[in-house]
């Protein structure tokens, strides 16, 4: 086995671990923007990750290239789509969960 | 004062400049991803690249936001590259942070709002810091009025480098060497969120 092939592997298997834990992030998160979280930045760099451990796969071929261009496409796409999705829930009013557990509370009575 | 001509000579210039940099940057994309050099593809690209080109040239001339009379102030291109790799570390660090989170059996997420204001010199500014929060981990552009920026994150710690203003200074200097005012009126918004704090 070739170090490019293990190296790639590597990769591989990281982003698709990456992949799962934004998918297991969708199940456990409470509200819509956690989700979006979840949903939006754990692909991004999962993604990204499985793409270039192909890239290294491949070798040095054109198709290395082309990986890379769709991983920077990826990069630039991903954020844009999830702000979208989530300034299109802020106006629909949708209100985020925000955090209330009993020290906040208490820290905010303080104040 | 610059004089009428030359300023009209230099967007002219500039234009010009512009067009044949993305005359090349699409052609080059078409030759990576068609991956055949005879005759007839390398045709069909150069017809693609003129005809996008000229949809684009009309677009150029549509001011998107004309009530804001922005001024559209050049990004240095050297200074990206440096930009891009701290940008990657950022992402990497706070994806681990996130997925941390994820698996933790009690899951200590304390989602928060934050606002704050910047002055960064153009919207292509802005839209760089919208999509440099939103792709960090833990943090999420809701909104973006003016100069003021809406932010969800999943727990407070994700936004430091917010709240120091290190990503705004960062994307500041892509565009100018003045760093004043990169971040101000910072604060977290407790309790619900209502429309009159927008404003």
């Amino acid at each position: 086995m070739a170090l490019h092939d293990i190296i790639g592997s590597i990769f591989l298997l990281s982003g698709a671990f990456l992949v799962l834990i934004g998918s297991i992030g969708v199940v456990r998160f409470p509200d819509f923007f956690t989700r979006t979280h979840a949903s939006g930045k754990c692909d991004t760099l999962g993604l990204a990750l499985v793409l270039l451990g192909l890239a290294i796969h491949e070798g040095g071929t054109l198709n290395t290239v082309k990986l890379i261009l769709i991983a920077v496409f990826i990069g630039i796409a991903n954020p844009t789509a999830t702000h979208a999705l989530a300034r299109a829930a802020f106006k629909l009013g949708i209100k985020p969960l925000l955090s209330t557990s009993k020290e906040e509370k208490q820290n905010d009575l303080a104040d | 004062m610059l004089d009428n001509q030359t300023k009209v000579r230099n967007k002219y210039h500039y234009r010009i400049r512009n067009i044949i940099l993305q005359a090349i940057t699409l052609f080059l994309i078409w030759l990576i991803f068609s991956g055949k050099y005879d005759a007839m593809h390398v045709s069909f690209g150069v017809i693609a690249v003129t005809l996008v080109i000229l949809m684009n040239y009309r677009l150029s001339k549509v001011n998107l936001f004309p009530e804001r009379g922005e001024p559209n102030v050049p990004i240095k291109i050297y200074r990206l590259p440096a930009y891009i790799l701290w940008l990657v570390k950022e992402i990497f660090l706070a994806n681990l942070q996130v997925a941390y989170l994820v698996i933790h059996p009690k899951m200590p997420i304390k989602p928060t709002l934050l606002t704050f204001r910047t002055k960064l010199p153009s919207a292509s500014a802005k839209v760089i810091l919208g999509n440099s929060i939103t792709i960090t981990p833990g943090t999420l552009t809701i909104d973006i009025e003016h100069n003021k920026f809406l932010v969800h994150c999943l727990i407070p710690k994700s936004a430091g480098s917010l709240e120091s203003g290190d990503m705004q200074s960062r994307i500041m200097r892509l565009f100018q060497d003045d760093l004043k005012d990169s971040v101000y009126e910072f604060k977290y918004l407790k309790g619900e969120y209502t429309k009159e704090e927008n404003g």
